[in-house]
């Protein structure tokens, strides 16, 4: 993910200096960011649809991985 | 990795952050696949503006065979996207951002059980890096591929 404040040096076509661009490539803050299981609905392509996101209680749930 | 991302931002809240002078035409999807047109935003060669436009989720390099090939070009990794030659250039200088609200992973949760998760920004819409290649000068459309960082 990018940093809003990147987003001009990340389009910017005149800077072809791959290490500048990389710098950009930094790991996201998971503190802003929201994890929770969501129905198997999402598994096929052809359900595009709000239920594909809403969050489903789940008797197990997995660790959280970030 | 992502697989699968949503963008369910109405068209003014994608134009605002991403500096778009137009309202672009979107209408929010929660369930986004590769090889289906994605939104994408990149800089204008001459002009100081922002172009939006659709392009296919996955790099088909010039030399594949089979369109195919895009399916295995959906996602690249941070630490390795500058070293695989048939994309470096891309990198290098087609660059675009992906915009999304959030994105879905599965995790093993049984031999055979996946359990689908969500992944939401909680900041609303925010970008995704990626590159993005047009196969030929006859093809008129072009394809873009993500650039997954990991998360802290």
């Amino acid at each position: 993910m990018l940093r809003p404040e990147d987003y001009d040096l990340w389009l910017d076509p005149g800077i072809t200096d791959f290490k500048r661009v990389v710098d950009c490539l930094k790991p996201f803050d998971a503190s802003l960011m929201k994890q929770y299981p969501v129905s198997t609905r999402v598994n096929r392509p052809e359900n595009d649809d709000q239920e594909c996101a809403r969050e489903i209680p789940i008797a197990d749930p997995a660790p959280r991985v970030f | 990795m992502c697989g699968t991302y949503s963008l369910t931002a109405k068209e003014r809240y994608i134009r605002d952050p991403f500096g778009l002078d137009d309202d672009p035409p979107w209408t929010p999807r929660w369930n986004i696949a590769p090889t289906q047109q994605i939104a994408t935003i990149r800089q204008h060669r001459s002009e100081p503006k922002r172009i939006f436009g659709l392009m296919r989720w996955g790099l088909i390099p010039y030399w594949a065979k089979e369109p195919s090939i895009g399916l295995k070009t959906i996602n690249a990794m941070s630490e390795t996207a500058a070293e695989k030659p048939a994309f470096r250039d891309a990198m290098k200088r087609r660059r675009c951002l992906i915009p999304a609200n959030a994105f879905y992973e599965w995790l093993r949760i049984g031999p055979k059980q996946k359990q689908p998760y969500c992944f939401r920004w909680l900041m609303g819409s925010v970008a995704k890096s990626g590159r993005r290649i047009r196969r030929n000068m006859h093809d008129s459309y072009d394809q873009a591929e993500l650039i997954s960082c990991r998360c802290a």
